[in-house]
């Protein structure tokens, strides 16, 4: 059985983003990395492997050539191989979706792991997306996840609490951070990923709808917000003034 | 495009496994050994850190490939050794300590020692191996090469049984790190160096031994209390009738050679550990000085004298890292012949961050006395860089003179990549009697 696992490269969570004068976002320089939360679906199809429930792990990134360093990542920490989609422009989920899609079929994919969301865009919606192009049963937000052959079982955390989902595979999980704790990349692996293959494949080569249905018309930086204020007075005062002034009770 | 600062796709991942090990698994063990008044325990807690640096490849990855290593450049070495000393530089020198045991078997020794030695170190299914490097001396060491009085810096002496094809060593080492091993009955190996012959002074008569755990006639002393690097454990060991077999003995007569060589090469390294630690103080203190006031109306940045201060210990930290990665380079391009240039970016680097972390003190006041804040130990650690691997007075300016006063030297070697020969000649120069050698010793 193999999984797929996606490995997009964004900007790294620790630096700050800023806005250039004129209004754009500025992050071509910046130090980047691979998606936390895709860092937890990699790590987790890498123990499926080690455990024996998965038989090779490919890893997929989208964008220009500078995200073969994201697949590089993922395949020192055990990842088998991986592929690169190249395109100029960033794609919308939807496309996303449709890519994955189409490479799960070529590779004859029985499990996808993806982050339950990217850092940059916050979308959320490629997993769902897939499953529903695939006809596939989906697990969102895993925190846990069980494989026993083709039986899947997964607890997934929301504000309401613990849904579990118990499947059949082919399927689709999107992870949170919870499931486990990524592991360090050893430098055995990180020089064993060098000769790992990496596929390359052109988005406009592939047989993908990559319409566009919908467009950022401008990013502004949010207002600055007033900085805390001290107070001296009784709790009755404090209270008061959270409920007339702020408004927050 | 030649000269390219940029790291490749395997550096930043080296780097991003250094620092992450740095900070969440050595930092909090680093805190508690430092304060542990016991030096063999203090080390001995390291251990957990060890085993997980050693599975990720920081213990012997910096070995020939074909010997058990990954075949890392020394450059890729710079790179996690600055992260690793961000959190610790004591426990950093232990992993160094293992190359400055082995990497000498590597240049000097034979086939089947460095597939034997190399191998056992690169291949512990425990995850623990240690090898000291068991050079330095009680009475100093420094002039080892002085040849006046005869057997001078280095007195333990090895004595070939004949009969038995043993060497026999006997005498005392003190300072050697690693050698008294996780429990003080021993590291994996220690490669110890022996005058061969008592009658000889100086640069001759040197050899190189590598006596294993459990060799009999090897006595591990408590390790040396000392102020700082408080991590890395500075042993005290007497050899009394230890015996080891013919094989293991290499460089015999050049063991000169190879303690310039070895100190060369880890030259650099000790020389990023001082950047990885001056790097610590000056980010902890830039973080000060903006939420700091000293009782004034705005954070202590705004002031003109911390402003400028902290501009020079950025450029000193840039100007030291960059000495230590082209020095580096320099290793991975001419077969670790790097005597002078080695010492010359252990020197430069070593000096200069402890002046940097003194002006971080100055910077932050008082409070830089408050064991509470992490800039007391940066001050103790950084003090460690002039003095230790070779001191920057005893021993390694002294390499950089000798292989400058020889009459082939040529001056441009450096910034124009050429290799520099080293020759038995450059060593231990002007390490020579004044009057009476016999008068001025003790």
């Amino acid at each position: 059985m193999k999984i797929l696992v996606t490995a997009k490269r964004v900007v790294d969570p620790y630096v700050r983003i800023r806005f250039a004068a004129n209004g754009e976002l500025q992050v071509a320089d910046l130090k980047h990395g691979v998606n936390p939360f895709d860092e937890v679906a990699i790590e987790e199809a890498v123990r499926l492997k080690e455990k024996g429930a998965a038989g090779e792990v490919i890893a997929v990134a989208i964008g220009t050539e500078q995200s073969e360093e994201s697949l590089r990542a993922a395949l020192a920490v055990g990842v088998d191989r991986a592929i690169l989609v190249l395109c100029e422009r960033n794609v919308e989920p939807l496309t996303v979706a449709r890519i994955l899609a189409h490479l799960v079929e070529r590779e004859g994919i029985g499990l996808v792991i993806l982050g339950k969301q990217a850092i940059d865009g916050d979308s959320s919606q490629v997993g769902a997306m897939l499953a529903g192009l695939m006809q596939w049963p989906q697990a969102t937000a895993a925190a846990k996840i069980e494989l026993d052959g083709t039986a899947l079982r997964a607890t997934c955390e929301g504000d309401a609490g613990a849904v579990h989902v118990s499947c059949e595979l082919p399927a689709v999980v999107t992870v949170d951070l919870r499931l486990n704790t990524p592991r360090y990349a050893a430098l055995p692996g990180i020089m064993r990923a060098k000769k790992k293959p990496v596929d390359r494949l052109r988005l406009a080569d592939l047989p993908v709808d990559a319409s566009v249905h919908s467009a950022i018309r401008s990013i502004r930086e949010p207002q600055p917000r007033s900085t805390t204020c001290h107070m001296a007075g009784s709790a009755e005062e404090l209270a008061g003034l959270l409920k007339q002034k702020e408004k927050v009770i | 495009m030649a000269i390219d600062f940029t790291l490749t796709s395997e550096q930043k991942q080296i780097q991003r496994t250094a620092r992450q090990f740095a900070k969440e698994v050595l930092e909090p063990i680093a805190r508690k050994a430092d304060k542990e008044p016991d030096t063999q325990k203090a080390f001995q807690m390291t251990k957990p850190a060890y085993v997980e640096a050693y599975k990720l490849g920081f213990a012997t990855g910096y070995f020939p490939k074909e010997y058990g290593g990954l075949g890392l450049s020394h450059v890729d070495f710079m790179i996690a050794a600055e992260e690793i000393c961000m959190a610790d530089p004591g426990f950093a020198a232990t992993l160094l300590v293992n190359g400055l045991a082995l990497m000498p078997v590597y240049w000097f020794g034979s086939e089947a020692q460095k597939k034997k030695w190399m191998g056992a170190a690169t291949d512990d299914s425990r995850c623990e191996y240690l090898a000291g490097w068991t050079v330095s001396e009680p009475g100093g060491t420094a002039n080892f090469d002085h040849p006046g009085a005869a057997p001078a810096g280095v007195k333990v002496s090895a004595e070939f049984d004949a009969k038995n094809g043993e060497w026999v060593l006997n005498g005392t080492k003190y300072w050697p790190t690693n050698a008294g091993g996780w429990d003080l009955k021993g590291a994996d190996i220690n490669v110890v160096t022996a005058r061969v012959d008592k009658s000889k002074g100086g640069k001759e008569g040197i050899g190189c031994f590598i006596v294993p755990r459990g060799t009999p006639g090897v006595r591990f002393n408590q390790p040396i209390d000392t102020v700082a690097h408080r991590l890395d454990q500075n042993n005290w060991v007497e050899f009394e009738g230890a015996r080891v077999p013919a094989d293991n003995a290499f460089a015999v007569g050049d063991g000169d050679l190879v303690i310039a060589k070895a100190f060369g090469w880890s030259g650099p390294v000790a020389g990023i550990a001082a950047v990885g630690v001056a790097r610590a103080a000056y980010e902890w203190t830039l973080d000060f000085t903006k939420n700091y006031t000293g009782g004034g109306d705005k954070p202590i940045i705004n002031y003109q004298n911390v402003g400028y201060m902290l501009s020079d210990v950025a450029m000193k930290i840039e100007a030291a890292r960059y000495m230590c990665w082209k020095c580096a380079h320099y290793i991975d391009q001419h077969h670790a012949e790097a005597q002078a240039f080695g010492a010359m970016a252990k020197i430069f680097a070593g000096e200069l961050m402890h002046e940097a972390v003194f002006k971080c003190m100055q910077i932050v006041g008082v409070n830089a006395l408050d064991r509470n804040n992490p800039i007391e130990k940066y001050a103790r650690d950084s003090m460690v860089f002039p003095l230790y691997d070779a001191g920057n007075m005893g021993m390694q300016r002294r390499k950089i003179w000798g292989v400058m006063a020889d009459p082939g030297f040529n001056p441009r070697a450096f910034a124009e990549n050429e290799p520099i020969a080293y020759k038995k000649s450059m060593g231990g120069y002007g390490a020579m009697s004044m009057g009476s050698a016999a008068a001025n010793t003790r």
